[in-house]
């Protein structure tokens, strides 16, 4: 899978987990440009991205993203090679 | 020595003077020299301390530097595990060791030694997650652990950001504006702490020292008057600290955020105390709430009960401090399991959406109220004593007879405090309520810009004449500097 495609993945969670059908992320998006993305939903948005992605990350991986394009590259490194 | 006594304050003039002299490439000798201030100032309240506190960050700055050279994830878990067991072990016995043990009854936790802590345990997790790189200047280290401006009640500033600001100073316009802003955060500090905080203070002292000799009204009002007084004094102290930073050019996180408007109380906690707030969040709630993901809602529970609980006894070994950690899980549980639900169920009913926008922080704040009074409260006993005598029947008659500000003034009076010495706290409170939110949304600068100098400068002078002639001026501990 492509980073583009990673992201336009990414983009269907984030809806589903903000409750938001409009909402749009870029590699620069941070928890702060979206309103309701604090530690209480950072866990639910992970555990949702871990279940659609078929991924499990540790919490130093998620621990040092800084923005979304991080995210996705974690995403992108972690796939499995058949269906990078 | 304490932050606003006269010593400090006359002391503090020429280490200004002597710091901004020495500049130079990569900071010239700032970082010695910050560090022999913050050692001097830690040395006024005991020298074995601040040896102890020493050789505490010269360790941790040893094990830094261990874990970034490991090869192996294992052997850098091993080294932050080290570290951690260290650290924390040495708050604990600090902390809790007199409370439960007799033989360790006097031994009395060093100054400080919490926020060091908390600034040392965040180094060497971010240096173990790869956020940070470990430092190779061990007097730059020292002089951030020991920073003698943060060392009572924070802020917390993360190694990170503040070793960059050390070794490259800004340019000496941008100095200046920070140590103009600096005197505005102190001058701002001050108010809140002589004339609200202190004021407060007389009401608050009288009634939780003995609540079952006043009437209900009179607890109701100090209840209040606690929220207020907390507030203003530990956000007056940390902005303060924030103010001393700013005036050796280090600008850092600010502690508070307007708290007592928040629409619902996750957002309390996350402007009240902030930098607390997200060191928890980032070393202990996230991690937890990682490993507990798997667990649906009750990993949820059970993070934000820990979390919570963490933040009632680190102020102390007392049953109030653990009953206000599980109050606020409580709270934060259920407000965070039901937002989404509710913010739907409104999202179709625009009329109550809008009378909610008002509701909300009203009902937050008296959320909060509620468990600040068991935060202070001398015993779980006085705090039922207080939460059940807040609200019944002679307050109503109280006021359905005289009136409420006639009764309050009858209570306030019963307990010798005439109307004059509280109440002027209370348009003091606004005034910086209204400041605070004139600066949260970028208005206050705009003002500033346009007022002529003539006028900021009396406006300052206004407001060191009111601290002066309104405030309390008895040297009276902040209420932080003790956790």
């Amino acid at each position: 899978m492509m980073p583009t495609a990673v992201l336009e993945k990414l983009t269907a969670v984030f809806r589903d987990v903000f409750d938001d059908d409009a909402l749009l992320i870029v590699a620069a998006t941070t928890a702060s440009d979206i309103d309701d993305w604090d530690s209480l939903a950072h866990v639910n948005l992970v555990v949702a991205v871990e279940k659609a992605f078929g991924l499990s990350f540790t919490t130093k991986e998620i621990s040092s993203l800084n923005n979304v394009g991080e995210f996705v590259n974690l995403i992108h490194r972690k796939m499995p090679p058949s269906r990078a | 020595m304490a932050f606003l006594s006269v010593d400090f304050l006359l002391l503090l003039p020429f280490a200004l003077v002597l710091f901004h002299a020495v500049g130079g490439p990569r900071g010239g000798l700032r970082a010695p020299l910050l560090l022999a201030f913050s050692v001097a100032f830690h040395a006024t309240w005991s020298v074995h301390y601040t040896a102890l506190l020493l050789g505490t960050s010269v360790a941790t700055f040893g094990i830094g530097k261990r874990i970034g050279s490991e090869p192996q994830d294992a052997g850098k878990w091993r080294w932050l595990m080290v570290g951690l067991a260290l650290l924390l072990g040495q708050l604990a016995l600090f902390k809790y060791a007199p409370a439960l043990s007799t033989p360790l009854a006097s031994l009395v936790a060093p100054l400080g030694i919490s926020y060091t802590t908390f600034k040392l345990v965040s180094y060497l997790v971010d240096v173990y997650w790869e956020k940070t790189e470990p430092e190779t200047d061990v007097v730059a280290f020292t002089a951030y652990s020991l920073f003698f401006p943060q060392i009572l009640s924070g802020p917390i500033q993360r190694a990170r950001d503040f070793l960059p600001q050390l070794k490259q100073p800004a340019s000496p316009d941008v100095r200046a504006e920070r140590i103009v802003s600096g005197l505005r955060w102190i001058l701002f500090g001050v108010f809140q702490k002589f004339v609200v905080a202190d004021r407060l203070a007389m009401l608050v002292d009288r009634v939780f020292a003995a609540p079952q000799e006043y009437s209900n009204l009179g607890i109701l009002l100090a209840v209040y008057a606690f929220a207020i007084q907390l507030y203003s004094d530990f956000s007056g102290l940390t902005n303060v600290a924030i103010g001393l930073g700013l005036l050796f050019g280090i600008s850092s996180h600010a502690n508070f955020d307007a708290p007592f408007s928040s629409p619902n109380i996750q957002e309390f906690w996350r402007r009240w105390h902030m930098t607390l707030s997200s060191w928890l969040t980032d070393y202990v709630f996230t991690p937890l709430r990682m490993s507990l993901r798997n667990y649906g809602d009750w990993g949820l529970v059970l993070a934000v009960v820990a979390n919570m609980l963490a933040i009632g006894i680190w102020h102390g070994a007392s049953w109030t401090f653990v009953a206000f950690g599980l109050i606020n899980a409580m709270y934060v549980s259920v407000s965070a399991l039901t937002l989404k639900a509710r913010n739907r169920w409104f999202k179709t009913r625009p009329l109550l959406a809008r009378a909610r926008k008002l509701i909300d922080p009203v009902v937050t704040f008296h959320m909060v109220v509620a468990a600040f009074a068991v935060f202070r409260a001398g015993s779980l006993t006085d705090a039922g004593y207080i939460l059940t005598h807040v609200l019944p029947l002679d307050f109503l008659r109280a006021i359905d007879s005289a009136g409420f500000s006639a009764a309050a003034t009858e209570a306030l009076r019963g307990m010798g405090l005439g109307f004059d010495k509280i109440y002027l706290a209370i348009p003091a409170f606004l005034l910086c309520e209204t400041v605070v939110h004139l600066h949260r949304s970028g208005a206050l600068a705009r003002i500033a810009g346009r007022t002529p100098v003539a006028i900021r400068w009396a406006g300052y002078h206004g407001l060191i004449l009111a601290t002066l002639l309104f405030g309390v001026l008895e040297v009276r501990e902040f209420i932080y500097a003790k956790f």
